[in-house]
């Protein structure tokens, strides 16, 4: 089944969502977001603690509430600079850990992670921003600092650090209501060849995707394995009014 | 007098221990988290769960360092069923392509990249989601069938393992080789999360011990 991850971003003990990687809008409690992703038969949920990437202390009381309250795998992602803090997420029941900044400053420590959690528990966000038409420049803690690096070269280095999946996320769009989305997925995926990527590792998109059109685009255009949503999930107005958690009926579980 | 059975959860630090408590707890077993020989060798227990998340070298290194391969293997000898989930199946064999170390040695089989199984094209060398399962029935046994979530990039393949298991049930993802469960008088490997696989998960894996009682 085409993977359709339920993104929940934190700060604190509020669940928010952003708009251009800034701006969060309260859209409530995350635990009872969690109660309602999990009756609607969420596939996965992705918890993105915006706290954390600066502050780098995760909430472990946050994330243990979680591990209990959900019935379905979840990825965590922010803040994560050491082995022993993934050692007590993945003990706290995380499935699958997050990264963006690491994967820049200290690729070594994300090559010793994946080492002991395995490929399939580590998933990289490749942060962009699309200044011009085709124009791709990487983003890192948090979409607020630019990098200066070839996107080729991130994802080949993201293959050699045996990393098992790529969230593609681009601030354009981010929180948007996805009349752009389209246009910039077939930008990027021009501009760079995943083909052998797709190989090594799950490919999936984590911003822009607004609608159930923009879903099946992704899965049937681009053949990435997986969306990660975010509006979608919280409003229920394309103007972001209206807070109310949704999950695509096509892809529910159970 | 306790008649529940009795469940080890054993903690080696590879392991979503909270996560898999939570699916096996319930009034009809007793289940106690276990990271120390002396524990595994103090009570009579009737099963034991090893659960798992991450890469086999680290898992088979962390069973070593705990000192636990020693109370488990004896525990097993005296008629203990086990439970060995994902990276906890994969330690229940010799050793793994995935990388150094030795596993508990109970089964014989081989442990192999999912890439080079039989699998449907749209399966990468991660094997990531929700993924149908169906019944082996050249096993001669039953299996179930459903719907449940993997990640791994490491699996079984049922053709290895078939003619070497006295097997009572065996399952396989659909349209594959690579196994998703198997079932024999004393040991169970669930290739899936059963524990994060909704309540069809939790269904499964209680069924799965109540078979044995």
């Amino acid at each position: 089944m085409f993977r359709v991850l339920a993104a929940i971003q934190t700060m604190g003990e509020d669940a928010v969502k952003t708009k251009f990687f800034s701006n969060p809008t309260y859209v409530g409690d995350p635990m009872n977001i969690v109660r309602i992703l999990n009756a609607k038969g969420s596939q996965e949920i992705f918890i993105i603690d915006i706290d954390s990437t600066k502050s780098n202390q995760i909430n472990l009381n946050l994330i243990n509430d979680i591990s209990e309250e959900s019935t379905v795998p979840f990825t965590y992602s922010g803040g994560i600079n050491e082995v022993s803090q993934v050692l007590s997420l993945m003990a706290s029941g995380v499935e699958r850990i997050g990264i963006n900044s690491l994967f820049y400053e200290n690729p070594q420590k994300v090559k010793e992670i994946a080492e002991i959690i395995g490929s399939s528990s580590i998933a990289f966000s490749l942060d962009l921003e699309c200044v011009e038409e085709s124009n791709w420049l990487p983003l890192v803690r948090g979409g607020t600092k630019r990098v200066n690096k070839n996107i080729n070269q991130i994802i080949e280095d993201a293959v050699s650090l045996n990393i098992g999946e790529i969230h593609i996320k681009i601030k354009n769009i981010d929180g948007t209501d996805g009349r752009n989305s389209i246009a910039l997925f077939d930008s990027f995926f021009s501009s760079f060849d995943f083909s052998n990527v797709k190989k090594e590792m799950q490919v999936l998109i984590s911003s822009g995707v607004r609608t159930d059109s923009i879903i099946e685009e992704c899965r049937d255009a681009y053949k990435v394995d997986g969306v990660i949503l975010g509006s979608q999930i919280c409003f229920t107005n394309a103007d972001n009014s209206g807070i109310s958690i949704r999950y695509p009926e096509k892809y529910r579980i159970g | 007098m306790n008649l529940k059975p009795r469940v080890a959860l054993i903690d080696y630090g590879s392991a979503n221990l909270k996560s898999v408590l939570g699916a096996i707890s319930g009034d009809r077993l007793e289940v106690r988290v276990i990271n120390s020989h002396k524990e595994l060798l103090a009570s009579n227990f009737d099963f034991m769960v090893l659960p798992g998340v991450g890469h086999f070298t680290h898992g088979a290194f962390s069973l070593q360092q705990k000192n636990l391969i020693t109370g488990i293997q004896e525990n097993f000898s005296n008629g203990t069923k086990i439970i060995g989930i994902c990276l906890g199946m994969h330690l229940l064999f010799d050793n793994s392509a995935e990388g150094l170390g030795s596993g508990l040695g109970m089964l014989k089989g081989k442990v192999t990249q999912v890439s080079k199984h039989e699998i449907p094209k749209s399966i990468s060398r991660i094997n990531t989601g929700w993924f149908e399962t169906e019944s082996n029935l050249q096993s001669g046994g039953k299996g179930l069938n459903g719907s449940y979530y993997f990640t791994h990039s490491y699996g079984l393949e049922s053709k290895d393992f078939l003619n070497q298991q006295e097997l009572q049930e065996l399952s396989v993802i659909k349209d594959s080789t690579t196994v998703s469960h198997f079932k024999t008088h004393q040991i169970a490997g669930i290739q899936f999360h059963p524990e994060r696989s909704h309540n069809q998960g939790r269904i499964f894996i209680n069924q799965l011990i109540s078979g044995w009682l």
